[in-house]
C-alpha cells in the first residue's frame, strides 16, 4: 500500500521546525510558519472525521489555539511537531462531538473500500461493500481509528504511532487486530 | 449501533480553498482571550502582593498598639491631675475606670 509522505521530514526540515517552536515559545506571533505549514493537514484530518466544513474549520482553529497557549508544555522527541497537532486534534475533535454534538463521520472513498475488501479477502461486490461499511459502524473507537488512519488515510505505522503515542511495531500489531476483528464482523454478517 | 455517518466518495477541497480560510490573527486574538488577567497570574500577586504587604507592615510598625494609646492617654490624665493638689493616687485610678468606660469596650482595668 502506498503511504502519504507529506509526515516524513529530513533532519534539517526538522530543526528549523524546532527553531520555529522555540521562538514561539517567547513570542506566539512567532507560531506563524508552523500555522502556515500545518493548517491544512491538520484540517485535512478534522475534516475526515466530520460532515460540517464550517465546523472542521472551527475545530482546526482550536487546535491551533490550544496548540499556542499550551507549546510551553510541549518537548521534542525527535518527531515532527504535527503528531502534537494531531493529538490535540484527536481531542478537539472527541470534544466537538460532545459539546457540539457534531456528528462522527467516515469519509472513505470507493477505491479504499475495494483495497479493504481485497484485505479481507472477500469479493469486491456491492453486498460486500454494505456489509462492510456495516461493520465499520460497530467497530470500537480504538479499531477504527486505526483503520481510518492506516487504510482511509494512508499513513505510515510510524505516523501512526506517533499520532497514538505508541511504538510502530505496537501500531502494525494493533492495525492487524483491528482488521482482523473487522473481518470476524463481516463475516457474521455475512452469515446472519 | 453508533451514530456514525458514512460518505463515499465526498467531494473534496482543494489546497487553495483551505490555504484561503487560513487565518492566523484570529487564532492569536483567541489565544489572548484565554490568557488570565494580569491580576489573576503570579506576575501580577508577586511584586504587588509583595508591596502591599511591605505597605502593611509599615502602617502597623508607625500606628501603636491600642495598649500604649491607653498608656499614654493615662499618662496625660496623670499629668493634669498632678498639677491639682489632690490626693492623687485616689484620682488616678477613678480617671483610669473613665476613661476606659468611655472610650473603649475594656472593662475593669485598672
Amino acid at each position: 500500500m502506498r503511504v502519504n509522505p507529506v509526515y516524513h521530514q529530513t533532519s534539517d526540515k526538522l530543526q528549523q521546525e524546532l527553531d520555529w517552536i522555540t521562538n514561539a515559545k517567547r513570542d506566539s506571533e512567532c507560531f506563524g510558519p508552523l500555522y502556515k505549514k500545518y493548517h491544512e493537514q491538520i484540517f485535512r484530518y478534522v475534516y475526515q472525521r466530520m460532515d460540517d466544513q464550517e465546523l472542521a474549520f472551527d475545530v482546526t482553529s482550536q487546535v491551533f489555539v490550544k496548540a499556542i497557549s499550551n507549546l510551553h508544555k510541549y518537548e521534542y522527541r525527535g518527531v515532527p511537531f504535527s503528531s502534537w497537532l494531531y493529538r490535540i486534534a484527536k481531542s478537539e475533535l472527541y470534544q466537538a462531538f460532545r459539546d457540539r454534538k457534531a456528528r462522527k463521520t467516515i469519509n472513505v472513498e470507493s477505491m479504499h473500500l475495494f483495497e479493504m475488501i481485497e484485505e479481507l479477502e472477500e469479493e469486491d461486490s456491492s453486498e460486500n461493500k454494505i456489509r462492510l461499511m456495516k461493520s465499520l459502524r460497530l467497530l470500537k473507537t480504538n479499531d477504527l481509528q486505526i483503520i481510518e488512519l492506516r487504510f482511509f488515510e494512508r499513513r505510515s505505522y510510524r505516523e501512526i504511532g506517533n499520532v497514538l503515542e505508541i511504538t510502530e511495531n505496537n501500531a502494525k500489531v494493533k492495525a492487524f487486530r483491528a482488521l482482523e476483528r473487522l473481518k470476524n464482523l463481516v463475516m457474521n454478517k455475512q452469515t446472519s | 449501533m453508533k451514530k456514525i455517518k458514512i460518505n463515499i466518495d465526498r467531494e473534496g477541497l482543494g489546497s487553495d480553498y483551505i490555504k484561503s480560510r487560513q487565518d492566523f490573527g484570529q487564532v492569536l486574538n483567541e489565544v489572548n482571550k484565554l490568557k488570565p488577567p494580569i491580576w489573576s497570574s503570579a506576575w501580577f500577586y508577586g511584586p504587588i502582593g509583595f508591596s502591599v504587604f511591605i505597605v502593611a507592615v509599615s502602617i502597623t510598625a508607625l500606628e501603636p498598639p491600642l495598649d500604649m494609646k491607653v498608656k499614654n492617654a493615662v499618662g496625660k490624665m496623670d499629668c493634669m491631675l498632678l498639677i491639682k493638689p489632690v490626693n492623687s493616687e485616689n484620682r488616678i485610678y477613678r480617671a483610669k475606670t473613665i476613661f476606659f468606660d468611655k472610650n473603649t469596650t475594656l472593662k475593669g482595668e485598672s
